[in-house]
C-alpha cells in the first residue's frame, strides 16, 4: 500500500518536473532536464524500494500472530473446557428432568391422593360440625326443657297423672327453646280435615300424598295434617373448639358454706 | 351527613337498643344483641337480661371480659347466676338510684361473700352498656362523633342518679348522649308507631303513663294542649321510682302454692321453689290473658336426673290469681288512701329499698294526689281537698312487660273509673317491652332533624339549696336552714336561671357542704323563692362537700355572690357563683365523683 503510494508521488514529481521543465525553464536543455527528471524519478522509485520500512514489520507481526496464535490456542483449550462441562451440564440436565419427570408422576399422584383426603376430611369435618349443631340444640333442650331426663327414664312403671306432671315441665321448657330457636307455622293454612288441591306439578317434599294416589295431578284430597315449617331460624352460634364433642348436660354439684 | 340515632333502654331487669341509619329515611330498627347462650355458643335477641354473672375460671366472660374483671351479661348469665346466687348481679339500676349507699363502692353482689369481680353500681351500668354499645359496633360499624345517643332513666332518678348514669355511660364508651324518661320515650314510641295520633287526642286532656316493669313502677301524667292550633304535649309529674314490679307478682304467687305444697305434706326445696317461680310466671301470664282457662297446673321437679322422683304438683286457679294479683297489687282503694308503711309483706329483703305496701293502687292514688297539689302550687290556687282532691287523667298509656296482660289493664282502668274518671282510655300501645328504646331513637331523630313533636319537660322537680339563715345563735339550737328555690319546676335543658339574690356568702377555702332539696309538689316557686324549714317542706338529697379555692384576694373566707343554676344538655345540675366585687366564679356540678 504504502510502495504504491511511493510510486504514484515519484510518478507525480517526475511528471510536474518534466512539465515545468518544459514550459517554465527555457535556458535548460530539454533532453538533458527530461533525463534528469527520469533518473530523479528512478532514484525515487529506488529509494522508495530500498527504505520500505516492511523489511522489519513482518518479524514483529509474526511476533504477534504467534503471540495471538498461542492465545488462541489456550483459549480454545479453554473454549473445549467449558464445552465439555457443558455436555456434562446437559447429561447431568437430562438425567435431572428424568427424575424430575418421574417426581412429578409421583406428585401428581400423591396429590390427587390428598385431595381425596381433603374431601373426606371435609365430610367428616361438616358431619361433625352438624353433629354439634345437633349435640347443642339437644343441650338447649335438656337445659331449659330436661327432655333428656325425660327420655333418658323408663316411665312403663310411672302412673299417668307423674308422667303428665313431668311432661308438662319439659313442654314448657322445650316450647320456650323451639320459640326462641324458630318460628314455626303450618306449611298449609287450612284446617285439617278440609278439602284441599295440591299444586301442580306437586312439590314431593312439601307434600305427601297418602292414600288412594293415582299418577296425574292435580291432585284433590282430604288435609290430613297441615305440616310445619320454620319461618324464621335463630340458632347460636358456636364459637370454634369450644365445645364437647360428647357433653349434652354437665354434672352439677352444690356446694353448701362451711 | 348525619351518623346513627340510637335509642338505649337500660332496664332494671332487660336492656335493649334500638337505632335508626345514617341513610336518609331510615326506619327504627330493634337491635339483636349478640349474647352468650351456653359455654362457646352465642345467639342473638332483642333483649339483653340486666344480669352480671361473675364467672368462675373456665366458664365464658372469665377471661375476656370487656372490663378487665371476671363478668358476663345476658340470658346465660341470668340462668347460670340463679344456680349460684352468690355471684349474680341483677337490679343494679335500682342501687344506682339507692341514696343509702356510695355507688362507686364495689358492694355488689349485695350480700355475697364473692369476692373477685365484685362491681359498684356504676361499673355494673357501665358493663350493660358497654355489652350494648358493642353490639351495636358488631353489627353496624364503630360509633363516631356524628352518632346520636338518647339514653333512658326512670322519670324518678333524681340527678345524682342521672349524673351516674351519664358517668357509667362515659365509662362504657357513650361519650355524647342524652339523658330522657322512660315514661316519656314510650309516650314518643306510641306517637311515632301512628299517623293519626293527633286525632286520638284532645287538647286540655290529662295522660298518665305507667310502667311497670320486672321490678320497677313509674308513673308520669303528660298534658296535651293547643299551641297555635298545634297539638303539644307538656309533663306535669312524676312519681317517686317504686321497687314494685312483675317480680314481686311472681314472688308472691310462689309464697302462695308453696303453702299449699307445704299443706300438702310435699313442701319444695330451694331449687324446687326456684322453678316454682318461674312457673307461676308462665301461669300467671296465661291467667291473666286472653281467654283465661279455670286454672293452671303447675309442677316442678328437682335439679336431679330423676324427674319423676322430685316431681311436685298443684295448680294455680283463675280465682287465686285474681285475689293475689289483682287485689293485692291493683285493689279498689279510696283516692285517699295512702300506701301502708307496716304491711306484712313477703317481699321484705334488706339492702333495696323495696316498697312495703305492695298495692301499686295507692301508690297511684297518692302520685295522682301529690300531682293535685303540685298543679294548684303552679297555678297559685289554694290546694283544694289536698287529702283527696286528685289530677285525673283522660287517657293511659301502659308500659312494661306486666301490663301484657289485658287482665292488669283493663283493671287500672276500672280503678281510675271508681275514682271519677268515667270517660277513661286507654291508648293501645305496639310493645310494651321495646317501646321505650323505641321511643327514645324516635326522639333522637326528632332531636337531630328539629321536626317533630317535642314533650316539654324539663326538670320534673323544683330543686334548693340549703341555705344557714342569719341570726344570733341561740345555745342549744342549730341555725334554720331555709331552701333557695335555684331550679323552678319545669326547667328546660341548657336554660340557666338567675336567682337574683345578691347577698349570698360563700365560704371559700375550706371543705363545706351544700345541702340540695327537691320537691314534687311546688310547682309554683320560682327561681329566688326562700322556702322556711327545708329540711321539713322538701325533700333532701345528697349533699356535696367540696373544698372551694379561695378568692383572688387571699384574704376573705367567706365572700358575696350570686348564683345561678343551670341544667346542663346532659341533664345535670351546674351551679355557678360569680363574686359580686371581682370576675372570679366558683362553678359546681352535681356530680358525684368529687363526693366520694
Amino acid at each position: 500500500m504504502k510502495s504504491r503510494i511511493v510510486i504514484l508521488l515519484a510518478g507525480a514529481l517526475v511528471g510536474l518536473t518534466w512539465f515545468f521543465g518544459r514550459s517554465r525553464i527555457p535556458e535548460i536543455d530539454p533532453i538533458l532536464a527530461e533525463n534528469l527528471i527520469i533518473g530523479l524519478a528512478l532514484l525515487i522509485i529506488f529509494c522508495a524500494a530500498i527504505f520500505r520500512p516492511a523489511r522489519g514489520v513482518p518479524e514483529e507481526e509474526a511476533q504477534a500472530l504467534q503471540n495471538r496464535l498461542t492465545g488462541q490456542e489456550k483459549e480454545n483449550g479453554i473454549l473445549q473446557k467449558t464445552l465439555d462441562e457443558a455436555r456434562t451440564e446437559v447429561q447431568r440436565r437430562q438425567e435431572e428432568g428424568e427424575t424430575l419427570r418421574s417426581g412429578q408422576e409421583e406428585l401428581r399422584q400423591a396429590l390427587a391422593a390428598s385431595q381425596a383426603r381433603c374431601r373426606e376430611l371435609e365430610a367428616a369435618e361438616e358431619s361433625a360440625d352438624h353433629a354439634a349443631g345437633v349435640l347443642t340444640f339437644l343441650s338447649a333442650l335438656q337445659e331449659k326443657g330436661r327432655l333428656v331426663d325425660f327420655l333418658m327414664q323408663d316411665i312403663s312403671a310411672i302412673p299417668d297423672p307423674r308422667v303428665g306432671a313431668v311432661a308438662r315441665m319439659v313442654h314448657q321448657g322445650c316450647g320456650s327453646i323451639l320459640k326462641d330457636y324458630f318460628t314455626i307455622s303450618p306449611v298449609l293454612d287450612d284446617r285439617e280435615g278440609s278439602r284441599v288441591t295440591v299444586p301442580d306439578p306437586v312439590d314431593s317434599r312439601r307434600y305427601r300424598l297418602v292414600g288412594r294416589v293415582g299418577d296425574d295431578g292435580p291432585f284433590s284430597g282430604t288435609l290430613t295434617h297441615k305440616g310445619w315449617r320454620t319461618t324464621r331460624i335463630n340458632l347460636p352460634e358456636q364459637a370454634d373448639g369450644e365445645g364437647l364433642a360428647d357433653l349434652i348436660a354437665p354434672a352439677e354439684i352444690e356446694i353448701h358454706q362451711e | 351527613m348525619g351518623g346513627r340515632i340510637i335509642g338505649i333502654d337500660a332496664g332494671t331487669s332487660n336492656s335493649c337498643l334500638a337505632w335508626i341509619g345514617a341513610e336518609a329515611g331510615a326506619a327504627i330498627q330493634v337491635l339483636d344483641i349478640g349474647q352468650v347462650e351456653a359455654p362457646g355458643q352465642t345467639i342473638a335477641f332483642p333483649q339483653l337480661p340486666s344480669a352480671l354473672y361473675l364467672p368462675l375460671a373456665g366458664e365464658p366472660g372469665y377471661e375476656d371480659s370487656p372490663d378487665g374483671k371476671p363478668g358476663i351479661a345476658g340470658r346465660w348469665a341470668a340462668g347460670r347466676g340463679r344456680l349460684a346466687p352468690d355471684r349474680l348481679i341483677t337490679s343494679a339500676k335500682s342501687w344506682l338510684g339507692h341514696r343509702g349507699v356510695d355507688r362507686h363502692d364495689a358492694i355488689l353482689p349485695w350480700d355475697s361473700p364473692v369476692e373477685e369481680g365484685r362491681r359498684s353500681p356504676v361499673e355494673a351500668t357501665a358493663f350493660y352498656l358497654r355489652h350494648l354499645r358493642r353490639a351495636l359496633e358488631d353489627h353496624s360499624g364503630p360509633l363516631t362523633g356524628d352518632d346520636v345517643i338518647v339514653l333512658t332513666v326512670p322519670a324518678s332518678f333524681d340527678e345524682t342518679a342521672r349524673s351516674l348514669t351519664v358517668e357509667a355511660a362515659r365509662d362504657a364508651g357513650l361519650p355524647q348522649l342524652t339523658l330522657m324518661e322512660e315514661p316519656q320515650a314510650a309516650l314518643y314510641a306510641w306517637i311515632d308507631d301512628r299517623e293519626d295520633w293527633r286525632r286520638q287526642l284532645q287538647a286540655g286532656e290529662t295522660i298518665l303513663v305507667c310502667d311497670t316493669g320486672g321490678g320497677t313502677t313509674d308513673f308520669s301524667l303528660v298534658r296535651v294542649s293547643d299551641k297555635e292550633g298545634e297539638l303539644s304535649l307538656e309533663r306535669l309529674s312524676v312519681g317517686r321510682h317504686l321497687l314494685l314490679g312483675g317480680d314481686n307478682m311472681d314472688l308472691t304467687l310462689a309464697v302462695h302454692v308453696r303453702g299449699k305444697l307445704e299443706e300438702a305434706g310435699t313442701p319444695p326445696d330451694h331449687w324446687q321453689f326456684l322453678s316454682l317461680i318461674h312457673a307461676c310466671r308462665h301461669a300467671k301470664e296465661t291467667l291473666l290473658g286472653p281467654q283465661p282457662p279455670e286454672s293452671v297446673p303447675l309442677s316442678v321437679t328437682g335439679r336431679g336426673s330423676g324427674l319423676f322422683d322430685q316431681v311436685l304438683s298443684s295448680e294455680l286457679t283463675r280465682s287465686e290469681v285474681q285475689e293475689i294479683i289483682t287485689g293485692g297489687f291493683f285493689p279498689l282503694c279510696t283516692p285517699g288512701e295512702d300506701p301502708l308503711d307496716d304491711a306484712d309483706s313477703a317481699l321484705h329483703e334488706f339492702g333495696l329499698p323495696y316498697e312495703k305496701d305492695p298495692a301499686i293502687s295507692r301508690h297511684l292514688a297518692g302520685f295522682l294526689r301529690a300531682a293535685w297539689r303540685n298543679q294548684c302550687s303552679a297555678e297559685g290556687k289554694p290546694v283544694d281537698g289536698a287529702d283527696r282532691t286528685m289530677l285525673l287523667p283522660d287517657a293511659v298509656l301502659f308500659n312494661g312487660g306486666v301490663f301484657r296482660a289485658a287482665a292488669l289493664r283493663e283493671r287500672l282502668l276500672n280503678l281510675l273509673r271508681s275514682w271519677d274518671c268515667e270517660h277513661i282510655r286507654e291508648l293501645p300501645g305496639g310493645h310494651p317491652d321495646l317501646a321505650v328504646a323505641r321511643g327514645a331513637a324516635a326522639y333522637g331523630r326528632i332531636r337531630s332533624s328539629g321536626h317533630g313533636l317535642r314533650i316539654r319537660a324539663g326538670t320534673a322537680r323544683s330543686w334548693y339549696l340549703g341555705i344557714v339563715s342569719g341570726g344570733m345563735a341561740v345555745p342549744g339550737y342549730s341555725p334554720p336552714v331555709k331552701g333557695l328555690c335555684i331550679l323552678p319546676q319545669g326547667t328546660e335543658e341548657g336554660s340557666p336561671v338567675r336567682t337574683g339574690k345578691d347577698r349570698l356568702a360563700l365560704t371559700t377555702g375550706r371543705t363545706v357542704e351544700f345541702r340540695f332539696f327537691s320537691s314534687r309538689e311546688r310547682g309554683g316557686d320560682k327561681a329566688g323563692d326562700m322556702i322556711g324549714d327545708a329540711p321539713r317542706q322538701l325533700e333532701e338529697s345528697d349533699p356535696l362537700r367540696v373544698t372551694l379555692p379561695p378568692a383572688a384576694d387571699g384574704q376573705s373566707r367567706r365572700v358575696p355572690v350570686m348564683l345561678s343554676a343551670v341544667l346542663t344538655e346532659t341533664g345535670t345540675l351546674q351551679l355557678s357563683m360569680d363574686h359580686t366585687a371581682s370576675d372570679q366564679k366558683w362553678e359546681l356540678e352535681l356530680n358525684v365523683r368529687r363526693e366520694t
